[in-house]
C-alpha cells in the first residue's frame, strides 16, 4: 500500500470588504428615508446622464417638470409602482401572533398595476413599453418617450444603469475552488447530519480516491451562506425558555459548531446569517454573534461576515446575500426565474431596489451602504450568488449559469448505499449538459462577466456548489473550462437494500 | 317625437304621477282630474307676492289654488321655505271654520281683482296651477276608495286654506259633471302641464331636443284650455265661481289666442338663447328658470325640456339624482385640529355620481402658490382623478363655487359636514369674506343676479358677500335640533346630507369613524392618518409626498359614494338616497324631511290627508291642552319571565303588527271615539272637549264597542232605523280614518309585495324601489301608534284612544295567555310575553312537536281574534336563558329542518354596546360553550383561560375601548357626575376646543391602572394616550374582569347557580412576562409621540410626572428563563453559563418581532397608511384597523426587547423608525 503523498491545501489571497455592512453600535434616531431614495437618484441621474448620449444622442433629456406634450425626450427617474391589487391579505392575518406568517408570499402582481416616474419636480404615470411586472418601486432608470394627450408619458425604450466597471481578472494557472452552502437548518427535521458531514469529509479530503482528494486541495474557503441553524419558533415567542427547555436551543447550535470546527480546522470558513439565523432581520444583517461558534470561533480561521458578503480571494470579487432581496423582487415583481431578478439587480446596479419601500434595512446612509452599494462606482463582482430558499434540481442549477462565456458545469454527486450497516460510498462526479446552449449573456457597457448562482438549500437538496476562481483547462473535462465554473457538489442517501 | 308621444300616453298617467310629492300634500286629487297652468302668468307672478294665485278657473270645481307662490315653493329645499311651511304645517294646519271661510272670503276678493287686473292687460287666463303629482302608491291606494276626493292645500304665506264644507259639498254634487268634461280634455296636454311642474323640481340640464318639442306642442294645449272654457259659460257653477267667469266672459278665450302665439314665440327666445349661451355659465340657466325674477323684457318660459319627463324611478331607472362628495384637508397646527379661522384649505377633493349612469367622476383641487406647479399638466402622477391647481385659495373656492354650480348636484355628501367637509369650507370662506353657502345654491342671493361669469373681484363684491357671510356664520351654528341630528348645514335648492350621522341609522357600530363604517359596509381598509402627517407630505410637493395626500383625500370623497352605494346592494339595507326617495314619496313628504323629521311627521302627513278625503279635520291643539289632557293610564303587558336556563324547547310567537290591527279590528280612531263611559273631568276626551249626545249614543247602542278601558267606539256598520213605517234601515259605513289609513297602508304593501313577486330578475332596481316602498308602508303602520300616544311633543294625541289601543293589546295578548295554559293538548305554559309575544315553554317535547305546537297555537289564537290580527309562529328557542323583561339569549331554530342554530340575544351584553366587545365576545362564547356542552365546569374552564390570558397582558386593546355617546350640552352642570366619555371629550377639549365631539358622536375611553384609591372618572383616557408606544399607563385588567365581565356573566350562569367572582379568586395568578428589565422610560427618544396622534394633552404631563410607578422598579427576573435573580442583572447565572442560547433566544426573539413590525408595515403599505418615501414608517392610526392595535403591541414589545438587546450587545438597535 503506497504512502500517500502529502497533500498541500492551495492558498489564496482573501480579503473581507464587509466594512460597508457593518452598523456600528451606534442608535439611529428616525433618518429620514426620502434620503435614500434622494441619494439613490442623485447617483443614478448622474450615471445615466452620461449613458444617454451614447443611447440616443438626438434627445433632450429633460425632468418630469419640464416635459412636453408630443416631444420626444429621456426622463431620469426613479420608478414608483402602483399596485392596484390589495390583496386581502387581512384575511390572512391570523388572530393571534403565530409562528404562521401574517401574509402569505405570494406573488402581489395584478393586471392594473402600474409604474409612475417620479423625481424631484414631479411625478408621472408610465404607458408603453416599460412592463410594470418587471419593475419594482425604487429602480432608478431612464425612460424615452413622450407625454401624451391625457398627461401620461409614452414609454418607447427604457435604460437602464447596468454593470459597473470590473477590475480585471488575474490570470493564475492554478484551480482554485470555493465551496457554497447554504441553509443547513441544523436542528431542523430535514436536516440529515450523515449527509453534512459527508460534505465536511470531501471538503476536508478525507473522502475519496486520489483524484478527488486533488480536488479537495483545491479548495481554498466555504461559505456557509445562512440558515444554518433552526431554532423552534415557540422559544423566540417573547415565553420565558425555562432551564429544561434551553437545550431545544443549544442542541443545534452546538451541533453546528462541532461540524464547522471540523471545517475550519482546516480550510477558512465565512458564515453568514440568514432570514432565520438568531441575527437582526433588516438588512445589512450584522455577523452572528461569536458566542455561538464557541469551538470553531477560536480558530483564526473562522469569520463570522455579514449578510450581504463581499470579499475579493486572488482579484476576483465574490458579492452575495442570504436572498432576501431576490425575495422581495420576487414578492413584488415577475419573472422568470430567480436569476432573472439577479440580472435585474445587476442591470438595475442595485443590489436592493425594494428597500426600505418593502424590504427592511437600516436607514441610516452614512452607515448602511446597502442601498448604494452597486452604484457607488465600486467594481462590480465577479460572482455575484444568493441563496435560494426553495429546493431547486440540478438542471436547475445549470440555468442558473449565465455567463459571458459558454460555460459548462461540473456536478458531483456522492451515493451512499447502506448495506447490511456497511456504508459503501460511491462519489461520483457528473457533468450536466441538459442546456448546452446558453440563453444570450449579458454583457455590460465595458463587457463584464458576472456569474450568477443560486444555491439551493443544503438540508432539502444535498446540493453544495463548488466555484473555481481561475482560469484553467479542467483535467477531466473534455471542454475548455474558462474561469468561475461552477460545480455542485450534491451529497444524498439513498437506502436500498 | 315619438318618445314625446309615449311620454303622454293616456296610460302612462300613473306613472308620470310617480315623482316626488310636494311638500304641502296638495298633489292628493283624482288623477283623472289633470291640470292645467299657465305659464306665461306664471313669469307675471311678482316676486315674493304673498298671496295665492286665486282660483278662476270656475269649471275646475277640485279647487286648485296654487299659484307661483305655491310651485316656487315646493321647488328646492330652501331652508327658509321649509321652516316656513313647517311652522304652518303645524300651526296653522287645522284653521278653524271661521278662518277658512275668511281666507276663501278674501282668496274669492283677490280672485276678483286678479281677473278684472288680466282682462284689461295682455295677460291669459289663469288656471289653477298644479302638478298632477302623485305617488303610484297612492294612487294604489286611491282607487281602492270609493269616495270623492277634495283637496288641502297649505300656501306658503301661513294661511292655510281648506276647502270648506260648502265647498265641497258643491264638488259633490257636480262632481260627475265636472268629472266628465275634464275626460275631454286632451291628454297629451294634461301630461305636459303635470310634467311641467314636476321637471321643476328636476331642473338641471335640458335637452335641447324637447325645446323643439315643446313648441310643437304647446297650441293643443291652448285649444284644450278654450274647449273647456266654453263648457264654463254652459255649467252652472257656484257662487264665487260664476262670479268671476261672469266678469270676464271673454277675457279668457282671447288671452289664451293671444297666449298661444307669444308663446311660440317665447319659446323660439328660448332656443336661440339656449343655442347661444351653450358656453355660458349654468348658473344663468337656473335664473332663467327661475320664472319669478323674470322681468318683462326677458320674458323667457320655462324651458321645455320637462316634456315628456317620466319618473324614472317607476321605470327601474333610479332617483336621477347626482350625489357630490366633497372632503377638504386643510392645514393644521401641531396636533390641533384644523380651525377655520387660522388653517387655510390645502386641497379638496369631490367625488360626483350621476345617478343615471353610476359613473364617478373625481377632482381634487389643490393649493400651491409654489411657481413651478402652475404648469398645465398635473405632476401628482394620479390616475383616475383630475387634479387642479390654484394659487390662492380664494380661486380654489371661487373655482368650487362655479364646479359645483355647473355640476348642479342634488345632494351634497360629507362624512363630517360640520367640522371637516362643507361646513369647513364655508367657514372657512366666510372667514375670506366669501358667501359659499349661498353662492353654491340654487337661489342664488340677489346680488349675484347678474351673471356671475363677470369677474369678481372688486372690493364691492367682496363687502357684498362679507355680509352674506356672517349668515353663513349663523346658519352653521343656528338651528340647535338640526345641529345636533341632521347636518345643520343648509344649501338653498340641494340636499346636505352628514354622512356619519346617517350612518348611525345605517349600521350597528361601536365607533362612527369613516374607516370603521368602511370596514363594516365595504370590507375595505382605511387609513387614518393624522392630519399633521398630511401637511407634512403635502408641504414636500409634487414630485414627493403630495400625491399620498390627494390619494388620501380622494379616495375619502369616493369611499362615502361607495358607503351609499353599497348600501343600496345589500339586501335589507337600502340605500339612503334610493330609500329616502321612496320614503319621501309614500309619505308625501319631502326628501330631506325623511331624513331629518321624526315620525310623526310622516304619520300626520298620511293621515291629515286621508282625513280630508272624509271630511274630518284634524284639531289643533295648543301645548297647554295637550298638557293638561288626562293621562295615559294603560301600560302595554311586559311579564318579568321565569327567570332560568330552559333545555327543552321554548315557543316564540308574536302577533303581527299588533297596534296596527288593533285600531283595524276594533275600529278605532278619533273619529269613531265615542268617550269614555265615566269619564274622570266631564266633556273631556284627549285634548279636546267633548260630550256624547246621549240620543245618538242610544240609537247606536247596538253598533258600539266598550275597550277594556272604557271607552265607547262606534263599530262599522251603524244601522239606523229610518222610517219605522216602511221598515228601513240605513246603513251607514262609519270607518275611522286611522283604521281606513292602515288598512290601506297594511293591503297597499300586500299589493307591493305582490308586485315585488312578478318582477323579473333584471329588474333589479325596480325591485329595491318597490322593496323600500314596502318597508316604508310597513314603518308607517307601526309609528300610528305613536302618534296617538305622544303626549309631550305630540300634535294631535288623544290618551282615551292610545290607551284603548293599548289596552285592546293587552287584552288580546292575555287572552292568548291563558288560552294557552288553559290548553289541554298541548300542556304549554307561557313562560314570558312581552307587548305582542310570548315565549310558550314546551317541557319535555322534543323540537319537531314544537313547531308543530306552535304552529297550531298560531292558528287556534288567529282563529278566536277579529280578522286583520294574527298570531305568528315565529322560531323556536333551544336551549335559551331568559334573563329578565326583555333580556334573553337562546338558539333559535326557524324551521324545523333547520339543523345549525343561530345565536339570538336580545338585550343582553353580546348585542349591546355600552361595554366593550371583550365582555361581548367573552359572554358570547361562553354561552355558546353553555349551550353546546351543557357542563358548568367547560364554562369555567373557559373563563380562567381567557382570564389569565387579560391579566398577562396577551390581548389586543382593541376589545378593551369602551365607546359611548356624548352628548355635551345636557349633562347636569356637576363635572363629577360626567359620564367616563364626557370626561375623556371634556379632556380633549381642553387643549383643542375643535375636538368637540359631535352631538351623540361616540367617545372611545379605556380604563387604565390608575393610583390607589382613584375613582373610575380618574382612571379614563383616551385610547390613544394608552395606545402610544412610549406610553406609561397599562390597562387596568382587574376593571374590566371584575367590574364588567363578571357581572355580565353572573347575570347569565348565576341562574345556573355558579358564582363567577368565587371561580376568579380562586384562579392562580399569571406572572406578567417582562421582556426588559426596566419599563422603558416615557417619552424616550425623539419617536415616543412619533405617528401617534393624541388628543389629549396627557402626553406631556405623563413625560413630566415620569409616568407611574413602575418605571421605578426594576424586574428581577431573569429575562431568559424568568428565575428570580439579582436586581441588576439581565439573566441568571445559569442561563449565563450557556451563551449561546442567551444570545440564540435574544437575537431570536428581537428579529422575530421586527420581522413581524415589518410585515404588518408592508400589510399598513397595501392600504395605504404606510410610506417609506417622505416619512418612515405607518402613520395611520385607524382605531377601527386590528392591524394598528397589533402593530403597537409589536412595537412596544420590540422596543423593549430590542432595547435590552442591544444593551447586551446580542443585537444592532433597531431603526427608531419602527417605532
Amino acid at each position: 500500500m503506497p504512502v500517500p503523498v502529502p497533500m498541500e491545501r492551495k492558498q489564496a489571497a482573501y480579503s473581507n470588504l464587509d466594512e460597508r455592512y457593518a452598523i456600528q453600535g451606534e442608535k439611529y434616531q428616525g433618518q429620514q428615508y426620502s434620503h435614500i431614495y434622494f441619494t439613490r437618484l442623485h447617483h443614478m441621474r448622474n450615471l445615466l446622464h452620461a449613458l444617454a448620449p451614447s443611447w440616443k444622442p438626438q434627445l433632450p433629456v429633460t425632468t418630469v417638470l419640464g416635459l412636453e406634450k408630443g416631444k420626444d425626450c429621456i426622463v431620469v427617474g426613479t420608478l414608483y409602482k402602483h399596485m392596484k391589487l390589495k390583496p386581502s391579505i387581512l384575511d390572512e392575518y391570523s388572530k393571534e401572533r403565530s409562528a404562521v406568517p401574517l401574509v402569505k408570499p405570494h406573488n402581489f402582481m395584478h393586471p392594473d398595476d402600474h409604474l409612475i416616474l417620479e423625481d424631484e419636480s414631479g411625478r408621472v404615470t408610465l404607458a408603453g413599453a416599460i412592463p410594470p411586472a418587471a419593475f419594482v418601486t425604487g429602480v432608478v432608470v431612464a425612460l424615452h418617450g413622450k407625454e401624451t394627450s391625457v398627461g401620461n408619458f409614452l414609454v418607447e425604450d427604457v435604460l437602464e444603469a447596468g454593470l459597473p466597471p470590473q477590475t480585471a481578472l488575474s490570470s493564475a494557472d492554478e484551480d482554485k475552488y470555493v465551496v457554497f452552502v447554504s441553509g443547513l437548518s441544523v436542528g431542523s427535521g430535514t436536516f440529515n447530519p450523515l449527509q453534512f458531514q459527508l460534505l465536511i469529509d470531501h471538503i476536508t479530503g478525507h473522502l475519496g480516491d486520489e483524484n478527488e482528494q486533488t480536488i479537495a486541495s483545491n479548495i481554498v474557503r466555504v461559505v456557509v451562506a445562512g440558515n444554518s441553524v433552526h431554532i423552534s419558533p415557540r422559544f423566540v415567542n417573547g415565553q420565558t425558555v425555562a432551564s429544561k427547555d434551553q437545550s431545544w436551543i443549544a442542541e443545534p447550535i452546538k451541533e453546528l459548531d462541532i461540524m464547522l470546527t471540523q471545517i475550519v480546522a482546516s480550510l477558512p470558513v465565512d458564515i453568514m446569517p440568514g432570514c432565520q439565523d438568531p441575527a437582526n432581520f433588516s438588512l445589512p444583517q450584522q455577523p452572528l454573534h461569536r458566542c455561538l461558534f464557541s469551538g470553531a470561533s477560536t480558530y483564526n480561521t473562522f469569520s463570522s461576515c455579514s449578510n450581504p458578503h463581499q470579499f475579493e480571494l486572488d482579484s476576483v470579487q465574490f458579492l452575495g446575500t442570504s436572498g432576501q432581496n431576490i425575495d422581495d423582487l420576487y414578492k413584488y415583481s415577475d419573472a422568470k426565474d430567480k436569476l432573472e431578478f439577479m440580472e435585474r439587480t445587476l442591470r438595475w446596479r442595485h443590489l436592493a431596489p425594494t428597500a426600505p419601500n418593502s424590504l427592511g434595512n437600516y436607514s441610516s446612509p452614512a452607515q448602511s451602504g446597502m442601498p448604494t452599494v452597486k452604484i457607488v462606482g465600486s467594481p462590480s463582482s465577479h460572482i455575484y450568488l444568493f441563496i435560494q430558499d426553495a429546493i431547486h434540481t440540478q438542471t436547475r442549477i445549470l440555468s442558473l449559469l449565465k455567463v459571458a462565456h459558454t460555460s459548462t458545469l461540473l456536478g458531483i454527486k456522492i451515493n451512499m448505499k447502506l448495506d447490511c450497516w456497511k456504508v459503501v460510498l460511491h462519489v461520483k462526479l457528473c457533468m450536466f449538459f441538459e442546456h448546452p446552449t446558453y440563453p444570450p449573456c449579458y454583457p455590460g457597457p465595458e463587457k463584464q462577466k458576472v456569474r450568477l448562482i443560486s444555491i439551493p438549500r443544503f438540508s432539502e437538496s444535498g446540493v453544495a456548489v463548488m466555484v473555481c476562481t481561475v482560469m484553467h483547462d479542467y483535467f477531466f473535462i473534455q471542454f475548455n473550462l474558462r474561469n468561475l465554473e461552477c460545480s455542485t457538489l450534491s451529497f444524498s442517501t439513498s437506502f436500498d437494500a | 317625437h315619438t318618445s314625446y308621444l309615449n311620454s303622454v300616453n293616456p296610460n302612462s298617467t300613473a306613472s308620470v304621477g310617480n315623482t316626488i310629492p310636494q311638500v304641502d300634500g296638495s298633489s292628493d286629487e283624482n288623477p283623472k282630474v289633470s291640470q292645467e297652468y299657465d305659464r306665461s302668468k306664471l313669469t307675471r307672478k311678482a316676486v315674493g307676492s304673498p298671496s295665492y294665485t286665486p282660483t278662476k278657473n270656475s269649471s275646475k270645481s277640485a279647487s286648485k289654488r296654487a299659484g307661483t307662490e305655491h310651485l316656487w315653493g315646493s321647488l328646492p329645499f330652501s331652508r327658509k321655505k321649509r321652516t316656513d311651511q313647517n311652522a304652518d304645517d303645524s300651526c296653522s294646519a287645522m284653521p278653524s271654520q271661521k278662518d277658512l271661510s275668511g281666507s276663501n272670503k278674501s282668496t274669492a276678493e283677490k280672485n276678483y281683482h286678479d281677473t278684472t287686473g288680466n282682462t284689461d292687460g295682455e295677460s291669459s287666463s289663469f288656471v289653477g296651477v298644479h302638478g298632477s303629482v302623485c305617488h303610484s302608491v297612492r294612487d294604489l291606494m286611491r282607487r281602492r276608495r270609493s269616495f270623492r276626493h277634495e283637496q288641502l292645500e297649505f300656501g306658503n304665506s301661513g294661511a292655510a286654506t281648506c276647502t270648506s264644507d260648502k265647498e265641497s259639498e258643491t264638488v259633490n254634487s257636480g262632481g260627475l259633471k265636472f268629472h266628465d268634461f275634464t275626460i275631454d280634455v286632451p291628454n297629451s296636454a294634461m301630461a305636459y302641464s303635470g310634467d311641467e311642474c314636476l321637471r321643476m323640481t328636476f331642473a338641471q340640464k335640458p335637452p335641447l331636443k324637447n325645446h323643439v318639442c315643446s313648441g310643437l306642442e304647446s297650441p293643443p294645449g291652448c285649444e284644450q284650455r278654450e274647449c273647456y272654457l266654453s263648457y264654463d259659460e254652459g255649467v252652472p257653477a257656484d257662487n264665487e265661481e260664476a262670479r268671476s267667469s261672469t266678469l270676464s266672459p271673454n277675457s279668457p278665450t282671447r288671452s289664451a289666442s293671444e297666449h298661444s302665439t307669444t308663446k311660440v314665440a317665447v319659446d323660439g327666445d328660448v332656443m336661440e338663447s339656449i343655442l347661444s349661451n351653450k358656453e355660458s355659465k349654468h348658473l344663468d340657466e337656473c335664473h332663467d328658470f327661475s320664472q319669478i325674477s323674470a322681468e318683462k323684457e326677458k320674458d323667457k318660459l320655462t324651458p321645455l325640456s320637462q316634456i315628456g319627463f317620466r319618473d324614472p324611478a317607476s321605470i327601474g331607472g333610479g332617483q336621477q339624482l347626482t350625489i357630490f362628495s366633497m372632503e377638504v384637508l386643510t392645514e393644521s397646527r401641531g396636533e390641533l385640529r384644523p380651525d377655520p379661522r387660522f388653517d387655510a384649505i390645502n386641497a379638496v377633493s369631490l367625488a360626483i355620481e350621476d345617478d343615471a349612469d353610476n359613473t364617478v367622476e373625481v377632482h381634487v383641487f389643490i393649493r400651491d402658490n409654489s411657481g413651478k406647479s402652475r404648469s398645465r399638466r398635473n405632476l401628482d402622477g394620479i390616475a383616475g382623478c383630475n387634479v387642479d391647481v390654484f394659487p390662492e385659495e380664494r380661486d380654489l373656492l371661487n373655482n368650487l363655487i362655479s364646479t359645483v354650480c355647473s355640476i348642479d348636484p342634488d345632494i351634497l355628501v360629507g362624512w363630517e359636514i360640520q367640522l371637516g367637509s362643507l361646513g369647513f369650507l364655508a367657514e372657512r370662506a366666510a372667514y375670506l369674506g366669501i358667501g359659499l353657502l349661498k353662492r353654491i345654491s340654487r337661489t342664488p342671493p340677489h346680488e349675484v343676479n347678474h351673471p356671475p361669469k363677470v369677474p369678481v373681484d372688486d372690493s364691492s363684491q367682496v363687502l357684498a358677500e362679507a355680509t352674506s357671510a356672517d349668515d353663513v356664520i349663523d346658519d352653521v351654528s343656528e338651528n340647535d335640533w338640526s345641529h345636533t341630528h341632521a347636518s345643520g348645514i343648509h344649501v338653498g335648492g340641494r340636499i346636505v346630507l352628514n354622512l356619519w350621522r346617517l350612518m348611525r341609522a345605517e349600521v350597528k357600530l361601536n365607533n362612527y369613524s369613516l374607516e370603521a363604517v368602511a370596514d363594516e359596509v365595504l370590507r375595505r381598509k382605511m387609513p387614518l392618518i393624522p392630519n399633521r402627517i398630511l401637511n407634512r407630505w403635502f408641504a414636500t410637493g409634487p414630485g414627493r409626498g403630495r400625491h399620498r395626500c390627494i390619494e388620501y383625500i380622494s379616495n375619502r370623497a369616493r369611499i362615502n359614494l361607495e358607503i351609499m352605494n353599497q348600501l343600496d346592494l345589500v339586501n335589507l339595507i337600502f340605500s339612503m338616497v334610493n330609500r329616502t326617495s321612496e320614503l319621501a314619496r309614500v309619505f308625501g313628504i319631502d326628501f330631506f324631511s325623511v331624513l331629518s323629521r321624526g315620525s310623526q311627521y310622516r304619520v300626520e302627513s298620511m293621515l291629515l290627508r286621508l282625513a280630508h278625503t272624509q271630511n274630518y279635520l284634524a284639531i289643533s291643539p295648543g301645548n297647554q291642552q295637550v298638557a293638561s289632557q288626562p293621562a295615559m293610564e294603560c301600560l302595554p303587558l311586559v311579564m318579568e319571565p321565569e327567570s332560568a336556563f330552559y333545555p327543552d324547547p321554548v315557543v316564540v310567537l308574536d302577533f303581527q303588527s299588533l297596534y296596527p290591527s288593533m285600531i283595524i279590528a276594533y275600529n278605532l280612531c278619533y273619529s269613531t271615539c265615542l268617550g269614555k263611559v265615566f269619564p274622570s273631568k266631564s266633556n273631556v276626551l284627549g285634548v279636546s272637549s267633548y260630550s256624547a249626545d246621549p240620543h245618538t249614543l242610544v240609537d247606536l247602542k247596538n253598533q258600539m264597542l266598550l275597550t277594556p278601558n272604557g271607552v265607547l267606539y262606534v263599530q262599522p256598520e251603524v244601522m239606523f232605523l229610518i222610517s219605522e213605517q216602511y221598515q228601513m234601515f240605513f246603513i251607514l259605513i262609519r270607518k275611522g280614518a286611522l283604521p281606513r289609513l292602515l288598512e290601506e297602508i297594511l293591503s297597499t304593501r300586500i299589493m307591493v309585495k305582490q308586485a315585488m313577486k312578478k318582477l323579473g330578475p333584471s329588474e333589479q332596481v325596480l325591485h329595491r324601489i318597490f322593496n323600500a316602498r314596502q318597508l316604508a308602508l310597513k314603518l308607517i303602520a307601526n309609528v300610528t301608534y305613536g302618534y296617538t300616544a305622544a303626549g309631550f311633543s305630540g300634535r294631535m294625541p288623544c290618551a282615551e284612544l292610545a290607551d284603548s289601543i293599548v289596552q285592546c293589546g293587552r287584552r288580546t295578548l292575555e287572552t292568548a295567555i291563558s288560552f294557552v295554559n288553559q290548553h289541554p293538548l298541548w300542556k304549554a305554559r307561557v313562560v314570558y310575553g312581552d307587548t305582542d309575544s310570548m315565549f310558550v315553554l314546551l317541557k319535555g317535547r322534543s323540537r319537531e312537536e314544537a313547531f308543530r305546537i306552535g304552529k297550531e297555537i298560531a292558528s287556534s289564537i288567529s282563529a278566536i281574534n277579529p280578522d286583520p290580527v294574527t298570531l305568528k309562529f315565529e322560531k323556536v328557542y333551544q336551549p335559551c336563558f331568559l334573563l329578565t323583561k326583555k333580556r334573553y339569549v337562546g338558539y333559535s331554530y326557524e324551521s324545523p329542518d333547520q339543523n345549525e342554530p343561530v345565536f339570538d340575544a336580545k338585550g343582553i351584553e353580546t348585542v349591546r354596546r355600552d361595554t366593550c366587545p371583550a365582555v361581548a365576545k367573552i359572554l358570547e362564547r361562553s354561552i355558546r360553550i353553555m349551550f353546546e356542552e351543557q357542563d358548568l365546569t367547560k364554562v369555567r374552564s373557559y373563563l380562567e383561560r381567557q382570564w389569565t390570558r387579560i391579566l398577562s397582558g396577551k390581548v389586543s386593546i382593541r376589545d378593551f375601548i369602551f365607546a359611548k355617546e356624548v352628548r355635551l350640552g345636557t349633562y347636569s352642570a356637576r363635572a363629577s357626575t360626567l359620564p367616563p366619555a364626557a370626561i375623556v371629550a371634556t379632556k380633549a377639549m381642553l387643549s383643542d376646543p375643535r375636538a368637540e365631539p359631535r352631538y351623540a358622536e361616540r367617545v372611545p375611553y379605556v380604563v387604565i391602572h390608575g393610583e390607589p384609591g382613584a375613582r373610575l372618572v380618574d382612571m379614563v383616557i383616551d385610547p390613544y394616550g394608552l395606545l402610544e408606544v412610549g406610553s406609561p399607563y397599562r390597562l387596568n385588567e382587574l376593571y374590566y374582569i371584575t367590574k364588567q365581565i363578571i357581572p355580565a356573566l353572573q347575570r347569565v350562569f348565576g341562574l345556573l347557580g355558579a358564582d363567577l367572582n368565587k371561580w376568579f379568586n380562586e384562579m392562580p395568578r399569571p406572572i406578567r412576562p417582562t421582556l426588559a428589565k426596566r419599563q422603558s422610560a416615557p417619552g424616550h427618544g425623539l419617536f415616543s409621540r412619533d405617528g401617534s396622534f393624541i388628543r389629549l394633552g396627557l402626553n406631556n404631563k405623563a413625560c413630566g410626572k415620569g409616568g407611574r410607578i413602575d418605571t421605578y422598579y426594576m424586574s428581577s427576573h431573569c429575562s431568559i428563563c424568568s428565575d428570580l435573580i439579582q436586581g441588576s442583572d439581565t439573566f441568571c447565572e445559569n442561563c449565563l453559563k450557556n451563551e449561546a442560547v442567551v444570545a440564540t433566544v435574544v437575537a431570536g426573539r428581537t428579529s422575530k418581532l421586527e420581522r413581524e413590525i415589518q410585515h404588518l408595515a408592508a400589510i399598513c403599505g397595501h392600504c395605504g397608511g404606510a410610506d417609506w418615501i417622505v416619512e418612515s414608517g405607518v402613520k395611520c392610526i385607524s382605531l377601527a384597523c386590528p392591524v394598528f392595535y397589533e402593530r403597537r403591541k409589536i412595537q412596544r414589545e420590540l422596543r423593549v426587547v430590542s432595547e435590552s438587546a442591544g444593551e447586551a450587545g446580542y443585537y444592532p438597535f433597531c431603526c427608531a423608525e419602527l417605532f
